[in-house]
């Protein structure tokens, strides 16, 4: 006799696999580019990360002051003789890290309070309601810099800040579609059997509101990465000699007429990766949801 | 029409104002504004909390304020939007 509690569990409609995503995201021309797009991001950052550079990106190199864009230099040398193409490679790893780190947080945090709050109904949903109010009334850069603020600097307590900022966005993403699935059958059918409310929870109601969570994290890491560039721009995130993308466009406003190109290296690697990752979002939300397909 | 296509301009303009609030701080910093947003930044930079409090509080309050009146739009735009 086979278990009948087995079929139910593979009753609900879960979505495909990792592999049948990424096939998905590769049908939509768009979320080619951005997976594309991403997908090379994310080798350069690796690289970056361990050490995978055409210079070291932090050192200081007197005799090569400011030289412009060469077959030596990609991207020419800044003020210090530091080349911009190795440091914008660290930059893009030190921002990858940063928003990586933040919209996991963020994402774990915001689908389990999210997910619990609209399946359980009642005071756990009041008080991640209000909290997500509160969270809500301030502007999203303001909340990142008062946090910091609180924090004190550095690039950690950037992907902290920028963490809390964006778990109120997946509260509601995740509660929104949990309302509808608590009440469809397949969910009923598992209580009338008995299932635990975290076997409910994570094995049937999770997966099938999933789909906009997915698309929420790939838009949350483009946004990551802009807050990240601002917040160390303004000399709250990623601290000097590190190189981060921020950093970088900071030190070069004062060259821009000089030596354009220490300026055009870490913007046009903000510019792509934003870029990428929200042509990766859209890619995501038609290869998920077929209804939205047709525009 | 206008009437009914002006719904979601309200919306854009309300989160679009809270996105300009939070915005000064750069923007003031790239152009050596001295507007609120260089005085927080000077705050945090400096670790003086008060100036820092009262400035979030201050944006915080015009913020929501603005969210307060795009629902009010809202409601005067689309009698339908009382129901809630």
């Amino acid at each position: 006799m086979t278990d009948p509690t087995q079929r139910l569990d593979a009753a609900p409609v879960a979505p495909g696999g990792l592999r049948d995503v990424v096939r998905g995201v590769w049908r939509d021309r768009n979320g080619r580019v951005g997976l594309a797009v991403t997908g090379v991001l994310g080798v350069v950052a690796l690289a970056a990360a361990v050490g995978l550079t055409p210079y070291d990106p932090i050192a200081q190199n007197p005799a090569d002051q400011l030289v412009g864009p060469s077959g030596e230099h990609w991207f020419g040398t800044d003020q210090f003789g530091r080349d911009v193409a190795s440091r914008t490679f660290a930059g893009i790893g030190a921002s990858l890290r940063v928003a990586v780190l933040a919209v996991a947080l963020a994402a774990v945090i915001g689908t389990v309070a999210g997910v619990t709050s609209g399946y359980l109904g009642g005071f756990w949903d009041q008080v991640v309601g209000r909290l997500t109010d509160v969270l809500f009334a301030f502007p999203a850069i303001l909340l990142a810099l008062s946090i910091i603020a609180a924090l004190g600097r550095g690039w950690l307590n950037t992907a902290i800040a920028i963490a809390i900022v964006y778990v109120p966005i997946f509260v509601r993403v995740a509660r929104g579609p949990t309302l509808a699935v608590r009440e469809l059958e397949y969910v009923a059918a598992c209580r009338v059997v008995g299932f635990s409310g975290r076997r409910i929870l994570f094995r049937h109601v999770l997966p099938n509101v999933s789909a906009p969570i997915v698309v929420q994290v790939a838009l949350a890491l483009s946004w990551a990465i802009l807050t990240e560039a601002g917040l160390s721009f303004l000399g709250l995130g990623t601290q000097p000699p590190e190189s981060s993308l921020g950093l970088m466009v900071s030190d070069a406003r004062n060259l821009v007429t000089t030596a354009w190109w220490t300026m055009a290296a870490p913007a046009l690697a903000v510019i792509i990766a934003v870029i990428g990752l929200n042509l990766l979002g859209d890619g995501l939300r038609s290869a998920l949801d077929p209804k939205e397909d047709r525009r | 029409m206008l009437h009914n296509a002006s719904i979601p301009i309200v919306t854009i303009v309300g989160i679009q104002f809270g996105y300009l609030l939070g915005g000064t701080v750069i923007i003031e910093q790239i152009f050596a504004l001295p507007g609120l947003g260089r005085l927080l930044l000077t705050g945090i930079l400096k670790q003086d909390y008060a100036v820092v409090q009262s400035t979030v509080m201050v944006v915080a309050v015009a913020f929501v304020l603005v969210n307060l009146a795009v629902d009010l739009t809202y409601r005067a735009l689309d009698p339908r939007a009382r129901l809630r």
